[in-house]
């Protein structure tokens, strides 16, 4: 009794764990890909130090838009950010201390590391 | 819908799912929760539950003390100003929680990674069982490095530089397979069961799935967006668009509320889930609709995250 009753709750999570990940039905959503894209740099301030600390912000220039991820991505202590993201056009803001950078786009590519420096005021 | 109604006949709904390293185990040990069915409507849930309050120590459960100041790296605006991303839609009308050591900001959990001895902001995530985080599945799986192990940290309620439940680390990180093999952003839902049972004292939210539309549906947004420096911000809006696998919603939002709870209130005694019911993980700003979203709880999903606790 009690082999079965684990035999029926292992298929039962079988089931739970296999059954809902249909793709996706958004028809207006990109296609899913496993392969990111990544975009690393430095942030600097107008004295080209490194910046530590900041924000730092992507935002979709595709259209349709690709939602980008709602992570918290920082500059480390020697300016260095990284962010993966699905293979697209974006534009990148750097933030401190209410200090925001102009933007710097990057045209991104599945597997691909682009380099994007980013400048605060 | 045979999983479902499996579980509730077996009552086994507690049990570690068969992805945990240790294996499978019976039993149920979340008594503050209560599973009920209600099939004819395509409706089933798990009740919040508000937990017992800050504990006089929370090393009793498992929990690190954290020290006020602990330092924690993260941006905070000087002026307040909101950083006109796309995720604040129209005017910025979030609210601070404070303090943070009532239900539910006790369950909404801040979550740390630490990179080169470097620890920063990272993500929100939201008890839901004694141990247990559900949060994005790209909190906890990155496809281009993979699993964030060992560079979690888990602090529930923290308020700026304090943090009344202390903080845990990660004995196990969950998603699924449409997040980690095949990078769909409608299955970018994961957790972490924690090496405390933190969630008796901060409590946990809710959650049920419907088969019914959700548009119209209130809906609130709380974590710790990446301008705010480790406070605790909510705001509360309503589902704009009501897709299978996907919620969408005007909540304002910030890099950091990746994994926030989008849950709506629900009375006492509401069919399948009374209290902070989740609704979706949130997970993504604004995409081609206007709107910002994250994965829907659906039946196989509630299934599956019950199952990890």
């Amino acid at each position: 009794m009690r082999r079965a009753h684990l035999a029926l709750l292992i298929g039962v999570l079988a089931l739970g764990a296999c059954g809902g990940e249909a793709p996706s039905s958004d028809a207006d959503a990109p296609p899913p890909t496993t392969a990111r894209a990544t975009v690393t740099g430095v942030v600097t301030d107008s004295a080209g130090w490194p910046v530590d600390g900041a924000l730092v912000q992507p935002r979709s220039l595709d259209a349709p838009p690709r939602p980008v991820p709602e992570l918290a991505v920082l500059s480390g202590p020697d300016g260095r950010y990284e962010w993966h993201l699905t293979p697209g056009r974006y534009e990148f803001t750097a933030t401190r201390d209410d200090r925001t950078g102009p933007p710097a786009e990057a045209t991104t590519e599945a597997g691909r590391t682009d380099h994007l420096d980013l400048r605060l005021p | 819908m045979l999983a479902s109604v499996v579980l509730a006949t077996a009552g086994v709904v507690s049990a570690a799912s068969a992805s945990t390293p240790k294996g499978v185990e019976l039993g149920s040990s979340d008594t503050g929760s209560e599973v009920t069915a209600a099939r004819s409507t395509g409706l089933r849930g798990v009740s919040a539950y508000e937990g017992t309050g800050v504990p006089a120590d929370v090393t009793a459960y498992g929990a690190q003390r954290v020290p006020a100041g602990h330092k924690i790296r993260g941006y905070s605006s000087p002026t307040g100003d909101d950083l006109g991303v796309q995720s604040i839609i129209g005017a910025d009308n979030r609210v601070r929680v404070d303090p943070t050591t009532s239900f539910p900001a006790s369950a909404t959990v801040l979550i740390t990674r630490t990179v080169g001895g470097v620890e920063s902001l990272h993500c929100t995530g939201w008890m839901f069982g004694a141990s247990l985080v559900l949060t994005a599945g790209h909190c906890v799986y990155n496809q281009s490095s993979g699993w964030y192990t060992g560079q979690l940290k888990f602090y529930p309620g923290a308020n700026g530089t304090t943090y009344p439940y202390g903080s845990c680390t990660a004995a196990t990180l969950r998603s699924n397979t449409g997040w980690t093999t095949d990078g769909n952003p409608d299955a970018d839902y994961g957790g972490a069961t924690l090496n405390c049972s933190v969630g008796n004292t901060t409590g946990w939210y809710g959650a049920y799935w419907t088969t019914a539309s959700l548009t119209g549906t209130s809906t609130t947004v709380q974590g710790y967006p990446g301008d705010k420096a480790q406070q605790q911000w909510t705001h509360s809006d309503q589902v704009r668009e009501t897709a299978s696998l996907r919620l969408y919603y005007d909540n304002d939002t910030v890099g950091g509320n990746s994994g926030s709870s989008v849950h709506t209130v629900r009375a006492s005694g509401s069919t399948g889930c009374s209290g902070r019911c989740s609704l979706a993980f949130h997970a993504y700003g604004v995409g081609s609709n206007g709107h910002n979203s994250g994965p829907r709880i659906t039946e196989s999903r509630f299934n599956l995250v019950v199952g990890w606790r």
